[in-house]
């Protein structure tokens, strides 16, 4: 753990990989503290409508009068817990099922991959706009929705790697003594199939915050006058001529979050692998 | 001790999209050998002839497709969930490649001591002499169980994994080309270890080789597989002097080795 520390430190993208997201933890956890303003509080008054940064309001005002600045600082806890919440449902499913393809093999395999085949067949956006517009827009739909459909590649990772570290002579060894199919499957393979997880969860965490803002930006997400990254951009894009903060500074808080988890995901995919193969 | 009577496996193989089976590698084609208490049994074979297989069946690691492995008797493909427990105890195995018979995230001592934890209530104290004394054993020093497998070099790591395979005092260990890996000056060490082991616990060897200079040293007597199937049994100096099959003397003249006679 010690090594991957300073490997880490050393890799100067994943290094600014792991500030970017750690600063936009620290914003979402204390978003009440760090707030200048009531991100609901409305004031349609010309004098506060769309104003530019100030020293009042640092990041502007949009076309309600409401304190970008707020707005934003709350909407990174929407757009993280999207994220997390999302992965976290990805990552329960794409494990379990994973590991009772890989491990078992046989029909069960077969089944598990043949389920995973359909899903993929649907294309996942599509997807999920239909059951959104089937459940109408929620924020924990969306989060169900994104963890329900995302699960499919981390599967055949999973079942890939056990397929493979199966036939490996320490887990022959572990059968040798007695050990359970459970015993072998969760104490001797998973850990040394937990690398590219890793990669796997961070990537799909980008993707999430990136599939939720295009969500909201539709209007399938969260909806207003709730803060969201995405729908702040998609009130944003009537004034782009005149109020261009209202969708730059969302935008470019995706584009740096989303780039960050990508950075660290490919930068662990370096770092972890050279490892697991000695 | 055990008995192999005509033992089958065939591995499919698939081909195509569709991954139909299209053919089979019969890796074990009725084979039939027995191992009696005390010895140390060779198997030899060039690489793929389906040693590995026969190993891994006589310890009901793989189901065969036909066949039976009677051990001390009783069939091992028959026996309930609880006997198989029983029979682990009594079975172990000791690999060819000492980098993945270790795994790579467990402490040297949650790998020697997972059997005691298996299949006997032991205190921590307990596990903890245990470990040591199995490491003392075969010949590492006490200390190296708080490191992972990594920091140790293949002599080292064969020989944790050999503490392993004897932690619970099995009476019949199936070696699978147990030196193969190793420098030529290391091979004679854990030989010596292994033979040592043997009459210190009074355990009984499947010794799988590639190598009949292995075989002379060690064996009683020796079985020479081809292809899945055993072309001779007998002692191990019938073989060297009257090989009676086509294979066998080519095996000879391939591998430089002396006169077993000449050793004395
Ligand atoms: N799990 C498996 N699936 C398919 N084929 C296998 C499997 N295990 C072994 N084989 C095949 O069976 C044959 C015998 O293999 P093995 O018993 O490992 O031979 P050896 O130990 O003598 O080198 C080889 O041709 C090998 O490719
Ligand atoms: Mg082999």
């Amino acid at each position: 753990m010690n090594d991957m520390f300073k490997e880490i430190v050393k890799n100067k993208q994943v290094l600014f990989g792991v500030v970017v997201i750690l600063f936009m933890f620290i914003v979402a956890l204390f978003a009440p503290v760090l707030a200048t303003h009531d991100p609901l509080e409305l004031d349609l008054s010309a004098d506060v409508r769309l104003q530019p940064p100030s020293a009042e309001h640092i990041f502007g005002t949009d076309d309600m009068g409401r304190d970008l600045f707020s707005r934003m600082v709350y909407g990174a806890r929407i757009s993280l817990s999207v994220g997390f919440i999302a992965v976290a449902i990805m990552l329960v499913i794409g494990v379990t099922l994973g590991v009772i393809a890989g491990y078992y093999g046989k029909w069960v395999d077969t089944l598990i991959m043949r389920l995973v085949e359909i899903m993929m067949c649907f294309p996942r956006f599509y997807l999920i706009l239909m059951i959104l517009a089937f459940l109408g827009p929620s924020i924990i739909y969306v989060m169900i929705v994104i963890g329900l459909t995302s699960w499919t590649g981390l599967t055949r990772l999973v079942r890939a790697e056990f397929l493979s570290l199966r036939e490996r002579e320490y887990a022959i060894a572990a059968k040798a003594l007695g050990a359970s199919d459970m015993r072998i499957a969760f104490r001797h393979i998973l850990p040394n199939a937990l690398a590219p997880v890793f990669v796997s969860i961070t990537l799909s965490l980008g993707g999430a915050i990136l599939l939720e803002s295009g969500l909201s930006f539709l209007g399938l997400g969260v909806q207003i006058p709730t803060p969201s990254w995405g729908n702040i951009i998609s009130t944003g894009r009537f004034y782009i001529d005149s109020a261009w903060w209202l969708t730059v500074i969302p935008g470019l808080s995706i584009l740096l979050t989303v780039l960050s988890f990508y950075l660290v995901g490919e930068g662990l995919r370096v770092i972890l692998d050279p490892r697991m193969k000695r | 001790m055990i008995e192999i009577k005509n033992l089958k496996k065939y591995f499919p193989v698939k081909r195509g999209v569709l991954q139909r089976t299209m053919d089979h590698v019969k890796a074990v084609d009725d084979i039939s050998l027995s191992v009696n208490r005390g010895e140390i049994f060779g198997l030899v074979g060039e690489s793929g002839c389906g040693k590995t297989t026969t190993g891994r069946l006589a310890l009901n690691l793989l189901t065969p497709d036909s066949g039976e492995v009677l051990f001390e008797g009783e069939d091992i493909f028959s026996m309930k969930k609880r006997r198989i427990m029983e029979l682990r105890k009594n079975m172990q195995i000791i690999f060819q490649d000492p980098f993945s018979s270790l795994n790579p995230r467990m402490k040297v001592k949650d790998i020697i001591t997972e059997g005691l934890i298996l299949h006997k209530k032991c205190s921590a104290s307990e596990l903890e002499a245990r470990c040591d004394q199995a490491l003392s054993m075969v010949g590492l020093p006490v200390d190296y169980k708080h490191r992972y497998p990594h920091q140790f070099s293949g002599g080292e790591r064969q020989r944790i994994g050999i503490a392993r395979a004897v932690i619970l005092e099995p009476k019949f260990i199936v070696c699978d080309e147990p030196v193969s890996s190793l420098d030529v000056s290391i091979q004679a060490k854990i030989l010596k270890l292994l033979k040592d082991l043997k009459s210190r616990l009074g355990l009984t060897y499947l010794f799988i080789t590639h190598d009949l200079s292995v075989v002379a040293n060690l064996c009683e007597r020796v079985a020479v597989m081809y292809k899945g199937k055993i072309v001779e049994t007998g002692s191990v100096n019938d073989i060297y002097t009257a090989p009676k099959h086509e294979y066998t003397r080519k095996l000879l003249k391939s591998i430089p080795i002396p006169d077993p006679r000449a050793r004395h």
